[in-house]
């Protein structure tokens, strides 16, 4: 049954992608809901909870409130937060609850934005949606907000889609900026993992937008058909396809996708999240020779990355399916997908943890990918 | 100082360190429960993957309604095709079922007659029962912490003979055998039952044939109100209280009730005064701090600790309780600072210093490493109790910990 979890846990929900994307850019976040929602997402859902300053707050959310839709409570809640420390925005995220009665975010975040002077956004996240839709929509409001037009500088690049719940507490995406760097590209805003509002004011001079995750996607879009600014759907993961991917960035009609030159259907099957497999995969078809790798993207899919072999799976049952219906000879994919393995199969595991799925268990273990290799594969193979 | 704390009305801010064992964790105390989850995804992840870090990951599974079966009223439908399929899928069948349903359920109006009957007559086998996971309700009547005692409880069967028995009730871990009340209660023929001590549901039954429930934790205070309606067990309120008077008041209690001699204490106050002089030797005046997390009594506790010389200077607190209204007027004189942790304090603000705390909030917002971890008292309990603590305390205040590893380790839980 679809619904049904008796294995994994559920995934990151999409208020703890709000929360994670604008974690780092000076705003006040404010989950809208009781104490085990935020629970949920500073406890699982951020590995940089610890130590930090971050004004993510919650607004204990009780049953009298929301029968009686006392909306009146939260923002004069919010009011008497920014007297603390006056943020440099202020965002409200749904949970299920408010969902239930209908609450209206983007309403509450105007009237916030008037009493307050503070650009104010509303998120009806509702706890149902994935994490990347959070990802996405966090995204987007920022780069529509504060991105203002810019003249294009060469050799600049923002990287879009970089929030912690896909690549951790930066590790990853300093490496990729690294990656850039050494091919001669400067990186003007990473928002979701570095950048601020002033960064994001910016991001319009770049000459092109390196998206590394599907939450990145509609923000690009929205750069696009805005500032005319061209992007690209990759990570640069292994030598010969970060040359690829580098190249196509400095050509005057830059692909939204590279597809590796050949793959059929073969033995080898990536579990994740579907820009981080494209990427994985490139680097196996490129640089290691590899071919017959085949993708089952766990979130949101990104169909220009998908050739007709691979699949999605929203589910424990379809991913238990996917992993099942074949004779893998590995399987690359978050260390809890392991347990899906049937009795009897085969498969290598090469665990890549991602934190949507096992959270803490495995974020101290969490794979750079931009240094994924071989090596990696062999070893757990 | 004043102990009134003005009701508050502020977005409150969750510490890395708050928490303690979820109601997911107590109630797997029963032994042979299983548990399903019915909600959105994002409410049942930290519990999922909290009783996986515990390693109870296989008694917990999950059942995501979409938002269309919330609106569509298929959501009850939904509940009974999950748990028959969870059912019909476990190899060992639970003696119990728990459904766990989220605040939305409230607003929903659910019928939960609607599944549970056809549950219980297709598995004759599993007592299915609904819980409830819904902070939403926190400052209700029934509140999540109150009701999941009570359905804990309310799972034990008549009996027609007693037993020379008594429950503990609302502490999560049972009170060492050296405990001067289990001894003494011991000694007067009495067995002592706690939930953890059970294997088998069959077993876990042996609670209903006691003669007295001891309520070791305010939450249980309504189920074993319950359990004398139902069952005929008396009961006496025993949240752990460190004044010698307080403790004594409880024993004075139970002992009447069980109508057995009373507990000698002399030589255990003077056993405690003595413990606690070496203590203030250590601590040197060193400043204590105590976080409401780590003990239902944080005002008993500091006035014992500062009538023996003790520097508690802190306590971290959301609101005074009713029951503990005396102790704090009589700490006023000390005056110790209240601090709300729910309250958010920009980090040039923050406080960095070696207290020795009480509790893994007070040891975090303190920005100290020496921190003593304990969570709703333990098993603390009594003058032997209070020597736990002296001991822990001493520990604490010399070797700094890791205080990230320590959250980690103990899984707390929001």
């Amino acid at each position: 049954m679809k619904e049904l979890s008796m294995r994994l846990p559920p995934f990151a929900g999409d208020y703890s992608g709000v929360a994670s994307t604008l974690f780092l850019m000076g705003g006040l976040v404010v989950i809208h809901g009781s104490d085990g929602c935020i629970g949920n997402y500073a406890g699982y859902d951020e590995p940089r909870w610890y130590g930090s300053d971050s004004m993510v707050l919650y607004s204990e959310l009780r049953e009298i409130d929301t029968v009686l839709g006392n909306d009146e409570k939260l923002m004069r809640q919010i009011e008497e937060a920014v007297k603390i420390q006056r943020p440099a925005f202020i965002c409200i995220a749904g949970t299920p609850v408010p969902m239930i009665v209908g609450t209206d975010f983007k309403g509450i975040a105007r009237a916030v934005e008037q009493r307050t002077g503070i650009p104010s956004f509303g998120f009806p996240t509702t706890g149902f949606s994935l994490y990347d839709t959070g990802v996405s929509s966090a995204l987007c409001a920022m780069v529509e907000r504060f991105c203002t037009p810019a003249e294009k500088e060469p050799g600049t690049l923002n990287i879009l889609g970089a929030d912690a719940i896909d690549f951790c507490t930066g590790k990853a995406v300093r490496s990729i900026k690294e990656c850039c760097r050494l091919h001669g590209f400067r990186v003007i805003a990473s928002p979701g993992m570095d950048a601020g509002i002033e960064n994001i004011r910016c991001m319009a001079r770049a000459s092109c937008n390196l998206v590394i995750s599907s939450g990145g996607i509609k923000a690009a879009e929205y750069m696009k058909k805005t500032f005319g600014t061209p992007y690209l759907i990759d990570i640069p993961v292994g030598e010969k396809a970060a040359e690829r991917t580098f190249a196509c960035m400095e050509e005057k009609e830059v692909p939204r996708v590279l597809m590796p030159a050949d793959n059929g259907e073969g033995n080898i099957l990536i579990l994740g999240e579907a820009v981080t497999s494209h990427a994985i995969r490139r680097y196996l078809i490129e640089d290691c020779s590899m071919d017959g790798v085949t993708i089952c993207t766990l979130f949101t899919p990104v169909k220009e990355t998908m050739n007709e072999n691979d699949t999605t799976a929203t589910c424990e049952a379809e991913i238990e399916a996917v992993i099942n219906g074949k004779n893998w000879r590995v399987i690359i994919g978050d260390p809890l997908c392991r347990q899906l393995i049937a009795p009897g199969r085969d498969a290598d595991f090469v665990e890549v943890p991602h934190i949507a799925i096992s959270s803490k268990l495995y974020w101290n273990s969490h794979i750079d990918p931009v240094t994924f290799s071989l090596k990696t594969v062999k070893e757990e193979a | 100082m004043s102990t009134f704390m003005p009701a508050r009305n502020c977005l409150c801010y969750s510490s890395p360190a708050k928490g303690g064992w979820s109601i997911v964790r107590v109630s797997l105390l029963v032994p042979e429960s299983y548990q399903l989850f019915v909600g959105s995804p994002a409410c049942m992840r930290h519990i999922k993957l909290s009783c996986m870090s515990l390693g109870t990951g296989d008694r917990v599974s999950c059942l995501f309604p979409e938002e269309s079966d919330v609106v569509s009223g298929s959501y009850e439908t939904l509940i009974f095709d999950g748990a028959c399929d969870l059912l019909t899928h476990l190899v060992k069948k639970p003696k119990v079922l728990m459904i766990f349903v989220t605040c939305m359920d409230d607003l929903l109006g659910t019928d939960h007659e609607a599944f549970l009957a056809p549950l219980r007559k297709r598995f004759p086998g599993v007592r299915t029962i609904i819980c409830h996971m819904n902070p939403l309700m926190a400052e209700s009547d029934m509140p999540p912490g109150v009701s999941i005692h009570d359905k804990m409880y309310g799972l034990l069967d008549p009996v027609e003979e007693k037993e020379r028995a008594v429950n503990f009730i609302g502490n999560h871990i049972a009170y060492p055998e050296q405990n001067e009340l289990i001894c003494h209660l011991k000694e007067h023929g009495f067995s002592t039952y706690h939930v953890s001590q059970f294997h088998t549901f069959q077993e876990y039954q042996r609670m209903a044939c006691a003669t007295l429930t001891v309520v070791a934790a305010p939450p249980a205070l309504y189920a074993a109100r319950r359990m004398e309606e139902r069952l005929g067990i008396g009961y006496a309120g025993a949240t752990p209280v460190y004044t010698y008077d307080e403790i004594d008041g409880i024993y004075q209690n139970v002992c009447s009730y069980l109508d057995i001699p009373a507990v000698q204490s002399k030589e255990q106050r003077e056993r405690v005064d003595e413990r606690l002089k070496r203590l203030r030797e250590v601590l040197c005046g060193r400043p204590v701090a105590i976080d409401h997390g780590a003990t239902y009594s944080p005002f008993s506790m500091a006035r014992l600790l500062l009538d023996h010389g003790i520097n508690v200077d802190t306590i971290y607190i959301t609101e005074c309780p009713a029951y503990e209204k005396e102790n704090a007027a009589a700490i006023e004189k000390y005056g110790v600072e209240l601090i709300r942790p729910e309250v958010f304090v920009p980090m040039k603000y923050r406080r960095k210093r070696d207290s020795v705390c009480i509790g893994f909030e007070a040891a975090y917002l303190e920005g100290s490493p020496y921190v003593m971890t304990l969570s709703a008292d333990d098993d603390l309990f009594g003058y032997e109790g209070i020597m736990m603590l002296a001991d822990r305390m001493e520990d604490a205040a010399i070797h700094a910990m890791e205080l990230q590893e320590l959250i980690d380790d103990h899984v707390l839980v929001v």
